[in-house]
């Protein structure tokens, strides 16, 4: 083999490794970021869920009397009450075991968490009923989000 | 004459490679770039809705800026983002339309507006 046919091999298998080398990258970047892309995306959609869900519920409810905040054994749960047929029904909103969580049941039987269904995925929520309005601090995939709520017919109680 | 074919042959494969590797690397960088953009509009108009809620029970008088850490959650002033208060009023009847006009900034950058009114009844006059 002469010399100047090595060294053209050499420079083909230089130049395959380079192109192995920067197709691995690529496919590496690729993955980090799609990755990025669809937490992101997993994230807003949660939020946008979270906030969406609970601005319709209370806007629903919101009545005089409607809206109610308390506390069961540390958990903030918010109290969204109606009168249906001569009986008054609740829909609870909590969270618990990473999820903000609702379930409806009549008013005179007891808060039982566990009951709830799932909503969506959340580290925490908690409620406070200000002057004139329902504040909502939801933690998700560790960021802060804060709402506020108008109770426009003065619903809470 | 072999030896240069193989070695056009190869040059032209990398050529390609480097093209299609920019070409998947801007597109990589877009999609990065729009899903914070994304993430920072829902986060603003969370923050927007808030800051019009809260004005709307109490309308200002005077334009206002609030600022916010890069989340969008109420930071000290001059913070990474902000949002602008606009306000307007309009003769109507015997009181005047106030209309809050809001825009959300990432930086320098503004990514949306939100705007909202309220009547506000006047002093009847004879």
């Amino acid at each position: 083999m002469k010399r100047g046919d090595s060294l053209l091999s050499l420079f083909i298998f230089a130049l395959l490794g380079a192109f192995a080398l920067l197709s691995l990258t690529a496919v590496l970047v690729g993955g980090r970021i799609y990755r990025s892309v669809a937490d992101r995306s997993e994230r807003n959609a949660g939020l946008r869920t979270t906030s969406a869900y609970i601005a319709g519920k209370v806007r629903a409810f919101d009545q005089q009397g409607g809206v109610a905040v308390t506390d069961e054994d540390g958990i903030s749960v918010l109290h969204l009450e109606k009168e249906i047929d001569g009986s008054r029904y609740v829909t609870y909103i909590y969270c618990l075991d990473g999820a903000v969580r609702e379930y409806y049941q009549r008013a005179d039987r007891a808060f039982v968490p566990e009951n709830g269904a799932a909503i969506a995925e959340a580290e925490s929520l908690s409620f406070t009923l200000e002057d004139g309005g329902l504040s909502v601090d939801v933690r998700q995939q560790k960021k802060d989000t804060t709402l506020f709520l108008t109770l426009r017919a003065g619903g809470a109680r | 004459m072999k030896r240069s074919t193989v070695l056009i042959e190869v040059i032209l494969d990398v050529l390609f490679l480097a093209l299609a590797l920019v070409v998947l690397l801007r597109l990589f960088s877009a999609a990065h770039l729009t899903s914070d953009l994304s993430e920072k509009k829902t986060r603003a108009s969370l923050a927007m809705q808030t800051v019009l809620e809260r004005s709307l029970l109490d309308p200002p008088d005077a334009d206002e800026t609030y600022w916010y850490d890069a989340c969008f959650q109420p930071a000290e002033a001059a913070a990474e983002n902000r949002i602008e208060l606009a306000v307007a009023d309009e003769p109507a009847g015997t009181g005047v339309v106030r209309t809050l006009t809001l825009t959300a900034f990432a930086g320098e950058t503004e990514i949306a507006a939100l705007s909202g009114g309220r009547y506000l009844p006047g002093e009847a006059t004879p």
